[in-house]
């Protein structure tokens, strides 16, 4: 009861964010004028202009990213049994960036390729990860270490990038720190499509997830055939990452927080922890664009540093917490 | 019947188990004890086809395990593994994991899985606590939790390695008194490693003593205790006292 009056409460929020989002900005709509979008009865083209090509994407590319990256981080920390690692501090992230910044340089004319592109990053990165991580006796943040370590090879991969082809990338000093203003729809079409296809398959994947997170003589006793099911989801959750970060840039910590926050509130299991997981995500970077467009008015913080303000403290925390029980 | 045959399983090309054969009876608890580092926890995962020899074969039921796919052997076999590790889960949740095998990838518990676990969870004493994280129970209680999962795994066959290990010696009795009630009353076989000599002499139906990789005696706890295969792999002295019929071990180091 408890659980599903959560549910219901999260969906209420990510309405009401959704709803402010769609209406806040540098040219504020009003509820009525909202209204009458919504309901296709008005005729104000400035009003039209404003909805279809600025706060729409805007607000569906907040709710998309933070949903992937909020389940990209459930099922990373789930796989590598983690609570610490997140698609950003295990470098999945950076991975996907330097992929997205390489075909925006070397090949202008196919930026549709993006999501692919920044798929096939992250799951290099991810691999990488995986590889240490199950060469057994690696403590969490000796996990996180490594993780520091890709993301510094990939951060200094894109810089280069940067360098070589500094016009390669409109706005990339959001990008680098996670931003979503300039979105359009034909923009987030295809990365819509992705992470769509990714929370179908995540959302039906709480069950072995949980048989993951038992560990792997468990896993493998029951029955799962742990190395292709551990490739598999990692694979998903660089999908979901790398497609959030084709349009909106190296977004950090949500797929670090909302996982814990989800677990505070509904408990542990996976199959309610994931769908959980993507509505808080949706809310937490549609709420985090909405204050950096609100607070520091008439200027606009690119999403990213209000939610790094939020993440960097939290992660801290998290260290605090787990670094006197590294392995269990 | 889990048989091996000629199994051999070399860890950096130094054979660690070498040609072993060994029966072990439908329906029996079966007890391997042995000092640290004689290969019992192999011998275990070799059996719970974790590990598999690199000659010879382990076989269930006359079927060589390795060409069984693993989620079959799921079916029927479960095995409780050493881990220090818990789980952030529910018991209950836990418990429904054991169902695992019996499912589709997708598929909801249905009501035969949720009789199943709620059996477990009465058997195992685990129901009293079904709503608690795993987290916050006792060694004793996590045991329960574990075991009540492998039962409603639903196999013939549990294998336990080290079930008793960290627990006090009243959870240590409560455990061996669940891990008995198994057997004697839903007939499952159970394989299991122990440290505790005097749990394995007590509880098992068949002692397996291992050193160096090989079985060195088997049999029942008298045909152990008479043989001197205990005294010999761990280097001690044992005595057996009888009281009101029942016999007592001691033991001392030489």
């Amino acid at each position: 009861m408890r659980r599903a009056a959560i549910l219901v409460g999260s969906l209420v929020v990510l309405l009401l964010v959704s709803f402010l989002g769609l209406g806040f900005g540098s040219s504020s709509l009003s509820p009525v004028d909202l209204f009458q979008m919504l309901t296709g009865s008005t005729d104000n083209t400035t009003t039209q202009t404003i909805f279809v090509n600025i706060r729409l994407p805007r607000v569906l590319g907040a709710l998309l990213a933070g949903a992937a990256l909020a389940v990209s981080g459930c099922i990373i920390q789930a796989v590598l049994n983690n609570p610490l690692a997140s698609p950003n501090i295990i470098g999945v992230n950076t991975g996907a960036g330097l992929a997205v910044l390489a075909v925006s340089a070397l090949f202008p004319a196919l930026l549709f390729l993006l999501p692919l592109a920044a798929f096939f990053g992250a799951l290099a990165a991810a691999l990488i990860i995986m590889g240490i991580a199950t060469g057994g006796g690696v403590s969490r943040l000796t996990l996180v270490l490594a993780g520091i370590a890709i993301t510094t090879i990939f951060t200094a991969g894109m810089n280069a990038v940067l360098i070589i082809y500094p016009d390669a990338y409109v706005g990339a000093g959001t990008f680098l720190v996670g931003g979503l203003s300039g979105l359009t729809l034909e923009r987030i079409t295809a990365p819509f499509i992705y992470i769509l296809i990714g929370l179908v398959l995540a959302f039906i994947s709480g069950k072995a997830l949980n048989i993951i997170s038992l560990g792997e003589e468990t896993a493998q006793a029951l029955g799962m055939n742990v190395n292709l099911r551990r490739f598999l989801l990692i694979a998903l959750a660089a999908l979901l990452a790398g497609a959030a970060v084709s349009f909106a840039g190296l977004l950090g910590f949500v797929g670090l927080i909302v996982p814990h926050v989800g677990r505070y509130l509904l408990g542990p299991d996976n199959r309610l922890l994931l769908p959980a997981s993507a509505v808080i995500g949706a809310v937490f970077v549609a709420a985090c664009d909405l204050c950096s467009r609100v607070v520091f008015a008439p200027y606009e913080m690119p999403v990213g540093i209000c939610m790094a303000l939020i993440g960097g403290p939290f992660f801290i925390f998290l260290i605090i917490r787990y670094r006197k029980s590294s392995y269990d | 019947m889990i048989e091996l045959r000629d199994a051999t399983f070399t860890y950096n090309h130094k054979p660690f188990i070498d040609g072993l054969s060994l029966k072990l009876e439908t329906g029996q608890i079966s007890t391997i004890i042995g000092p640290n580092g004689c290969g019992k926890s192999t011998l275990v995962k070799l059996i719970s086809r974790q590990l598999h020899p690199q000659h010879g074969s382990v076989l269930l039921d006359g079927h060589d395990i390795r060409h069984l796919k693993t989620r079959d052997f799921a079916r029927q076999v479960a095995l409780l593994a050493q881990s220090s590790f818990v789980p952030n889960m529910e018991v209950e949740q836990l418990v429904l994991c054991g169902r695992y095998p019996h499912q589709s990838f997708v598929s909801a518990a249905s009501p035969d899985d949720r009789r199943l676990v709620e059996d477990a969870l009465s058997l195992t004493g685990a129901i009293a606590f079904r709503e608690k994280n795993i987290r916050n129970l006792s060694g004793g209680e996590r045991q329960k939790v574990f075991l009540a999962m492998a039962l409603a795994q639903d196999t013939r066959v549990i294998v336990l390695d080290e079930p008793t290990s960290y627990l006090d010696i009243h959870a240590c009795q409560d455990v061996m008194q669940l891990v008995q009630r198994l057997n004697t009353e839903l007939g499952k076989t159970i394989i299991m490693v122990l440290h505790d000599l005097q749990n394995a002499l007590h509880y098992s139906h068949n002692i397996l003593v291992m050193q160096k990789g090989a079985i060195i005696q088997s049999g029942s706890a008298e045909k152990i205790v008479a043989s001197n295969a205990i005294e010999e792999a761990f280097q001690i002295n044992l005595k057996c006292f009888w009281e009101n019929g029942n016999p007592y071990y001691a033991f001392t180091a030489r």
